[in-house]
């Protein structure tokens, strides 16, 4: 639908990733302050001297690692977020508007699990590989989920094009529609993004798992692609459940941007407000109710598509 | 290089803290310190940029932190500090040179004043040495080395298992301890080179009557959020533990007791039970950190900060009031933490239960301190307790994974310093 | 004159990945280098307007190849430095084998009655090709999906070591499973 996104819209469209991405983290860095009775006026430039830190720092080689996977895995992360953005609609014109739109944003989120494994795998570390292992359960606990949340807004509005999607919410956010939905993909967007409650693959008691070996740029990448694609997933909830640009008064792509931030800003805090959720419970979480509770919530809508 | 020196000025240092035995004091200080100036402590040694050593010096864990230091990448710098010295000073000593580095040369990495003797990483790491440097050389030759005689390279493994030596004559890679049996792997080539030199993962069966790797993984002692001296050697199959040993690594000097036992708390005048409050949130932040759930932890630290620098005031126990409800109506963590661990009621009273009982005493004892009941509920012999902990741990271990492993290690909490002094027993199971 | 160019390079580099497979030295190499392949192929649909299929073949192989890559290292749990292995085995008859296979393919190109394309593609493939599904052949694609589901589930149960007696007791009377490891939902 509409015309296609000019040249320098798909410009800007990763520098905006970028943006969002960067208030992300500092947010993240000021949740941290804040928790730790630390000066919060320091907290927002937090990960900029970080990235400083990282860009002089050393890079590793390991004896015995599979170099070119394991760099080529930390590149996939924010490469993924990026070709995952593409079919996000700001101000009624999406980069790539196809008419598959939610499946290749799904194939492109599924690649994490092929980055976060070889990060993982390629870095000859026990740590590293129970984190990529850790992921792998995990994304086969939320993926079925994931889908039928998608497919539940795609249901909604009789269309896979994510543009037709939040044209389908003049009336009624899906939000409001199908909540268990709504509320499964929230969850899902902090799982790709091995954010939050669902950072077991990375997490503090295996000493950074999959990404335990990263210095330097390897992994400045690997973090940022991460904020990159917890923007993205939230980006994607904006279009997908929450009316798309629609709003009063500003113009659309200033409505996406603020639902944009006003998502992720709840996904960072949910993920320093909750402790990791492990693994090998969630799974039976997953399968035992988020499964059946998605697909009674696409029955209704199903139904509630026919009778309207 | 103009560019370098201009990030390296706006660099903040990512300290990695390692407690040695006897260093609980100064560690205490020097979290104090990091929290006041914003430097948030890193997870892994890999992720940092300043090693800090709290507490006296022991080979063995200095064994372990020369390879520790291996692994570090540059810009990098070792801070030791012992209980005489001026913990802000150090670690400002450190950031500076960590600013004024020179990235890629030859230079020796900086060395951060230390009160006590330094020990030369290239004499303690002792016959090694000379071995694992072969190695690296060998696998590549631009490895340029600096005059500690410690090398660019990694040593490959993960950043805080620390080997102890036991692969025989081949340099034991940190995680394959063992030499493997590769009869059984048929598609292996015969004759073929080790990948990168390591031995590969021995087999044995595993649970389910499937022959699967084996590896070998220490625990400790260097490690983020982790007891003080506490060495765990795991097998694991995948992340599951076969078999695990405890050992204790370093011994408390004699002239100090137990950090939280020692009268006055270096010359502070708490009563009982906020000394007891002290103690459980300083687990309990440990614990926490290993949930997944870092802030939280973080601000059982603050607490324990300010309860231990202006006693329990009032400000103070409004604000742990309101951490104590958190936690405790935590579902998620009560959630994870259900069910494991269980320890039979006849081992003392501090660590009956699972871990969800563990925790919920250890806050029960904090809101005794809030709510400043003055009958101490109950007082515990801490070095009996330490050491059934420590003969409980190869059992409870046997067949969890490894996230369960770290916490229930982090419930247990053996305080090591106060084992008595004539040599702990360690289990096996 | 862009899309033949565009299939030229994703077909060669799809062989080309294919033929990676069996020269790499490592399962994980191995594994990739064929998801590799099966995206490059995938881009071939794309070409053909068949966006769906596409995107699915690339979603649906990734999916797939990681999980496949967990059991090919499940039982040799060394991380990275695993030992160089061949990828081939059984070269004489693999080679006989895959010649028969590719002869009969190729036969088939040119025996198959292809449908001619010169009423132009239709508007919305993915809608034929739900309709195509959903229309004539749906009691086939039913059944299919029964059976497929049913072989599924009956081979986790045939492989699974320990039943509902296992767990719950010989009279199934008890409350709570006799777990190894604790499930989620506290059942």
């Amino acid at each position: 639908m509409g015309d296609p996104m000019p040249l320098w819209g798909m410009l800007l469209l990763p520098i905006g990733l970028l943006l969002l991405g960067y208030g992300g983290a500092a947010w993240s860095a000021i949740l941290t302050a804040r928790a730790a009775g630390s000066p919060v006026s320091l907290a927002a430039a937090t990960p900029a001297r970080e990235t400083a830190r990282l860009l002089v720092e050393q890079r590793r080689t390991i004896p015995g690692a599979d170099t070119l996977l394991w760099r080529l895995g930390g590149a996939t992360v924010p490469v993924a977020a990026v070709l995952a953005v593409l079919v996000l609609p700001v101000a009624d014109r999406a980069a790539a508007d196809l008419s598959i739109g939610v499946v290749w944003f799904n194939a492109m989120e599924v690649l994490i699990w092929v980055a976060v494994w070889t990060v993982g795998w390629g870095a000859n570390s026990a740590w590293g590989l129970v984190g990529a292992y850790r992921f792998l359960i995990q994304g086969l606990a939320y993926a079925l989920p994931h889908m039928f949340a998608l497919t539940t807004a795609a249901l909604g509005a009789g269309s896979l094009r994510v543009s037709d999607i939040a044209q389908a919410q003049e009336n009624l956010w899906f939000a409001a529609l199908m909540p268990v939905a709504f509320g499964v993909y929230l969850l899902s967007a902090m799982a790709m993004a091995y954010w939050g409650p669902f950072d077991p693959a990375v997490a503090r008691d295996l000493a950074g798992g999959a990404a335990a070996e990263l210095t330097g740029v390897d992994r400045l990448v690997f973090r940022s692609g991460r904020y990159l694609m917890l923007t993205a997933a939230a980006a994607m909830a904006v279009p997908l459940f929450l009316g798309g640009g629609a709003g009063p008064l500003l113009p659309g792509w200033a409505w996406t941007v603020l639902k944009t931030a006003a998502v992720l800003a709840l996904l960072v805090w949910l993920g320093h407000r909750l402790p990791t959720v492990r693994v090998d419970r969630f799974t039976e979480i997953g399968w035992v109710v988020l499964i059946p509770a998605t697909l009674l919530q696409a029955l209704v809508v199903a139904i509630v598509v026919l009778v309207v | 290089m103009d560019v370098t020196a201009w990030l390296l000025r706006r660099i903040r240092p990512r300290p990695f803290v390692v407690t040695a035995l006897g260093g609980t004091g100064v560690r205490l200080a020097v979290e104090d310190e990091l929290r006041r100036r914003a430097w948030q402590p890193a997870p892994t040694p890999v992720a940092a940029d300043m090693l800090v050593v709290c507490g006296p010096y022991d080979t063995e864990l200095a064994q372990a932190l020369d390879r520790v230091w291996e692994q570090m990448p540059r810009p990098r710098v070792r801070v030791l500090l012992d209980a005489q010295d001026d913990v802000a000073r150090s670690l400002n000593e450190g950031g500076a040179a960590l600013a004024s580095s020179t990235e890629g040369s030859s230079q020796a990495p900086p060395l951060a004043d230390s009160a006590h003797p330094a020990p030369d990483p290239s004499s303690s790491h002792g016959g090694d040495s000379g071995r694992s440097h072969e190695d690296s050389g060998a696998a590549d030759a631009s490895a340029h080395s600096e005059e500690h005689g410690t090398h660019d390279r990694s040593e490959g493994a993960s950043s805080e298992t620390a080997d102890d030596e036991g692969g025989g004559d081949q340099h034991a890679d940190h995680e394959h301890g063992g030499h493997g049996d590769h009869s059984g792997h048929d598609m292996h080539g015969g004759g073929m080179e080790m990948p990168g030199g390591l031995p590969m993962a021995e087999r044995a069966a595993d649970r389910d009557g499937l022959t699967l790797d084996r590896l070998h993984v220490e625990l400790g002692p260097v490690l983020a959020d982790w007891p003080a001296g506490l060495r765990l050697s795991l097998a694991l199959q995948g992340d599951v533990v076969q078999d695990a040993a405890v050992s204790v690594v370093g011994a408390a000097p004699t002239d100090t007791a137990r950090f939280w036992t020692a009268p006055g708390l270096g010359g502070r005048e708490l009563g009982g039970p906020s000394v007891e409050a002290a103690a459980a949130l300083d687990s309990l932040q440990r614990l926490l950190a290993v949930a997944g759930w870092p802030d939280a932890g973080a601000t059982g630290r603050r607490l324990r900060d300010d309860l231990l620098r202006h006693g329990a005031r009032e400000a103070w126990r409004a604000r742990c009031r309101r951490w104590i409800r958190r936690v405790r109506r935590s579902r998620l963590l009560r959630w994870s933490t259900d069910g494991l661990g269980f320890v039979a009621p006849d081992a003392p009273e501090v660590l009956r239960g699972d871990v969800t009982a563990r925790w919920k005493r250890r806050l029960d004892t904090i809101e005794a301190a809030v709510a400043q009941e003055s009958a101490a509920p109950r007082p515990t012999d801490a070095g009996a307790a330490a050491q059934s902990a420590l003969d409980l741990l190869p059992s409870l271990l046997n067949g969890q994974e490894l996230a369960a492993v770290r916490l229930i290690v982090a419930s247990l909490d053996p305080d090591l310093e106060a084992l008595p002094a004539d040599g702990a027993e360690v289990g096996h199971g | 004159m862009v899309h033949t160019a565009v299939f030229a390079v994703c077909a060669a580099a799809s062989v080309a990945a294919g033929v990676a497979v069996f020269r790499v030295d490592s399962m994980a190499r191995a594994t990739l280098a064929l998801l590799a392949s099966f995206v490059l192929a995938a881009i071939t649909l794309l070409l053909l307007d068949l966006s769906y299929l596409g995107v699915l073949v690339i979603l649906m192989m990734t999916m797939e190849m990681m999980i496949m890559i967990v059991f090919m290292i499940m039982y040799m749990m060394n991380p990275a430095g695993l030992m160089p292995m061949t990828m081939v085995h059984n070269n004489r008859g693999a080679l006989a084998i895959s010649l028969a296979v590719f002869a009969a393919l190729v036969t088939g190109i040119f025996l198959v009655p292809w449908p001619d394309t010169r009423p132009g593609t239709p508007a919305d493939p993915t809608l034929q090709l739900a309709e195509a599904i959903m229309g004539s052949k749906m009691l086939v694609m039913m059944v299919i999906g029964m059976v497929l589901f049913a072989t599924m589930v009956a081979a986790t149960v045939l492989s699974t070591a320990r039943g509902r007696y296992d767990r719950y007791g010989d009279r199934l009377r008890r409350s709570r499973p006799d777990d190894p490891i604790r499930g989620g939902v506290g059942r």
